[in-house]
């Protein structure tokens, strides 16, 4: 594989064409389109700006990475007073203020992309942008699989993945699925990019008869998606075949744990553990470790709660209270949000605690609550310490524990589920 | 301060290999679990411990000689290992422990584009130690529960340098017979390194099993692995012996680390080897275990694979990960199976009749 292109330059004015080419031109390289082109442009345009303000000619790294169904932009750079609060959906422009407008960049380059991630560690920062590439929606294919002969359960090649994520498209509901299953295109260009591995059932003349998708959520977890299977008698038998095929693969890689929140009816049910439920469907989980134990960093209010929950889940964990008396000293919070609108569902994640994570918490439900979003999460580490001190606003704006997910994070990742008090919760 | 980052300096096979984590001390899973005790059923170890007399060297090890550096190449005990079963003291290679000598092997046959082929569903460090020194492992599936022969024989190309075969196996217990074990030498007709991993054949009463110590002088590209950790009881001390043809047990010697195995270690193995009566003890405890376990898991109507080795396998209705944390809170300890590409079953080691129906009584609780 070819080495990521890498830009390092220092954030002066003058090189800001340098910049902007460079991302042009990698992103024309890798065969992108214009519309795709012009976002990841524009979003490194608006950050070299705005850190040239801030600290004009301090040093940053601009690279490009290419995938089959996305580019993927980052940035690293040092910066003490870079102000990562224009990343907050809830953020908005103040035309009288011009410390407000300056910001403004950050804001637009944050709502163009699909996703972004940002790291802070001390003043360095390392961004992500990603944008997916764009997919026509598919036509139906109208294939209903026959009763199997012989079956057998394969790697896929990229038509037949195409085929069973197109089966899945039209017999489920979107909002039982990840985005990506909206174009069978997409499901296959991860396939090929080696970010969503498959297994199906298929048998001696060609009857493709569903199949199971897992991929990486972090470094410590996979998910599974399925199985699916259409048109069989004893399917069951075949769910669990599939799963079993699949655990003895991920089995033997690095993950810890794999979670299982899209699935069809031949979930085996008996290979998982239920960690909990969200938007009334049980999420199910295993680990694929023996667990050696881990500590977890709790907040008084709500660590008897947690406490029950690993009790009744068998895990071995050492709660660990944070000293009560730190306050937080970035004047701003910063929250990450994922919208996935087929499913109704945001899911919020920490990016820096600030003395207004109160405000910015309410502020962020109350958006999605007035947007209609039925379902809005909150996931904590809980092996980050710094973690704790968001339960506090969380619990005080009507969050409840939803999930624990062990090692889903650098520990255990905890979900909270947001009960509009109007509502009466979901 | 200048940022260090490791990553452009790890190569990509090292970057994508999963590392190994070992479990917890007693004290530390205790706390943890909240249990007791801890009944360990999860390596295979003797209950009856070493025999009485490598104990007694255990005991009477002076601290004086902890200060002095041991043989280097384990002199006296290969001295002894060649007393014992009629070989050249140079047929033998001791190691700290299997591991270290499959690493050996590994280390002198094979460069760059070369693979090793084995079982998928067997002793996992053969497939490590390839893929973390940059070797393709090539994995043949199980065939009821047993290594394929065939399916191995057919998998060698030109590349192909060793071959591992673990019998009896582990996990599985099962094992080859000496008329599939020669059917598979045939076709591998000597052109490659055959490894065969005897650490539990001290435990096997069968007569068709086949006794690799005998057999290498009729093919000198047999290479044997045993072990003092499992029948003879020495696992903390972490020792281990190779036996081939003076040819070929040269070659590994060059890659061999020498004084990776302790003094201790070396006066304990040379007492361990010759006591048939620990080794009958022992056979006939896990008859027992073996003849108990069976029966009460034909009870609990739990599908299970008892070999001719000191554990059983079990298939649960439930996540292997989660009985093992459930069991632990009942102070059981069994290795979870899902690392060894069998999902849902557990490996449950055999012992003394307590632990057995301590265990039982915990796994009919659970399930």
């Amino acid at each position: 594989m070819p080495e990521t292109p890498v830009l390092t330059i220092a954030a002066e004015s003058a090189f800001l064409p340098v910049a902007v080419s460079f991302v042009k031109k990698i992103c024309q390289g890798y065969g992108f389109s214009q519309k795709e082109t012009t976002v990841l442009v524009l979003a490194a345009e608006e950050i070299f700006v705005y850190l040239n303000k801030l600290n004009p000619g301090t040093m940053i790294s601009i690279s490009c990475r290419s995938k089959p169904y996305l580019m993927e932009l980052t940035l690293e750079f040092t910066a003490e007073n870079f102000n990562l609060r224009a990343f907050n959906l809830t953020s908005s422009v103040d035309v009288e203020d011009e410390s407000s407008l300056e910001e403004l960049g950050l804001l637009i380059a944050g709502r163009m992309v699909d996703s972004f991630s940002i790291n802070q560690t001390g003043g360095k920062i390392h961004m992500s942008l990603m944008k997916y590439m764009g997919y026509k929606e598919a036509a139906a294919t109208g294939y209903t699989p026959g009763p199997m002969v012989s079956r057998t359960i394969d790697h896929p090649d990229p038509l037949e993945i195409r085929m069973v994520a197109g089966m899945i498209h039209e017999s489920e509901s979107m909002a039982d699925l990840p985005f990506f299953f909206k174009t069978p295109l997409m499901v296959a260009d991860m396939h090929e990019a080696g970010d969503l591995a498959a297994l199906i059932l298929k048998d001696r003349q060609n009857t493709i008869a569903g199949g199971l998708f897992w991929k990486s959520l972090n470094r410590n977890t996979a998910e599974i998606l399925g199985p699916y299977i259409y048109g069989q008698t004893g399917a069951s038998q075949m769910g669990e075949e599939l799963v079993e095929k699949c655990l003895e693969t991920i089995g033997k890689e690095n993950f810890t744990g794999v979670i299982c929140r899209h699935y069809g009816h031949d979930l085996p049910e008996q290979y998982f553990e239920t960690i909990g439920t969200l938007s009334g469907k049980k999420i199910f989980f295993r680990q694929l470790q023996e667990d050696t134990g881990t500590c977890a960093w709790l907040h008084p209010s709500i660590a008897a709660d947690i406490a029950d929950r690993y009790e009744r889940l068998f895990l071995p964990r050492n709660i660990i209270a944070p000293a009560d008396d730190v306050r937080p000293l970035t004047p701003y919070t910063v929250i990450s949000s994922e919208v996935n609108r087929a499913a109704d569902t945001v899911v919020m994640h920490p990016l820096v605690l600030g003395q207004d994570v109160l405000e910015t918490v309410a502020a962020h439900c109350l958006l999605f609550q007035s947007d209609g979003y039925q379902t809005v999460l909150f996931t904590l580490d809980l092996g980050n310490s710094a973690h704790a001190g968001w339960i506090p606003a969380l619990t005080e704006n009507g969050f409840t524990t939803a999930l624990l997910v062990p090692y889903g994070g650098k520990g255990d990742l905890l979900t909270l589920a947001y009960h509009h008090p109007n509502r009466g919760g979901k | 301060m200048n940022t260090f980052s490791v990553a452009h300096l790890v190569p990509d096979h090292i970057a994508a290999f999963e590392q190994y984590i070992p479990s917890r001390p007693d004290d530390e899973l205790k706390k943890l679990y909240g249990c007791d005790r801890i009944f360990r059923l999860n390596n295979n170890e003797n209950p009856l411990g070493p025999p009485p007399e490598a104990r007694n060297v255990i005991k009477r090890f002076s601290p004086e000689k902890a200060a002095i550096y041991p043989s280097g190449d384990a002199f006296h005990l290969r001295s002894k290992l060649s007393r014992h079963f009629g070989k050249d003291p140079d047929q033998f290679i001791v190691g700290n422990g299997a591991n270290e000598l499959i690493s050996f092997v590994i280390k002198a046959f094979c460069r760059e584009g070369d693979n090793i082929i084995t079982a998928d569903k067997t002793f996992a460090v053969y497939e490590w130690v390839a893929q973390f020194s940059g070797f393709n492992a090539r994995l043949i599936p199980l065939k009821e529960f047993g290594f394929d022969a065939a399916g191995m024989a057919a998998a060698i190309d030109e590349r192909t340098k060793i071959l591992f075969v673990c019998n009896p196996n582990n996990p599985t217990g099962t094992y080859w017979d000496i008329d599939t074990f020669r059917e598979f030498m045939s076709a591998v007709n000597g052109k490659k390194i055959v490894v065969l991993d005897e650490a539990y054949c001290e435990f096997v009463e069968k007569e068709d099993y086949p006794d690799g110590m005998k057999l290498m002088e009729e093919y000198p590209n047999l290479v044997v692995f045993r072990t003092f950790s499992k029948m003879y009881g020495l696992a903390g001390l972490r020792i281990g012996y190779l036996a081939g043809s003076v040819e070929v047990v040269d070659v590994i010697r060059k890659t061999c680390v020498v004084y990776s195995v302790n003094a201790v270690a070396q006066d304990a193995a040379i007492k361990a080897i010759d006591d048939q009566d620990h080794v009958l003890k022992t056979r006939r405890l896990m008859a027992e275990a073996r003849h108990y376990l069976g029966r009460e898991l034909e009870r609990l109507q739990l599908p299970h694979v008892i070999g001719e080795t000191s554990y059983i396998m079990v298939k649960l209705p439930m996540s292997d990960s989660l009985a093992y944390r459930k069991l632990m809170r009942h102070g059981i300890m069994i290795r979870s199976m899902t690392g060894f590409r069998f999902p849902n079953y557990i490996r449950v080691s055999l012992s003394e009749m307590e632990m057995m129906e301590a265990f039982i009584k915990a796994l009919t609780e659970i399930l």
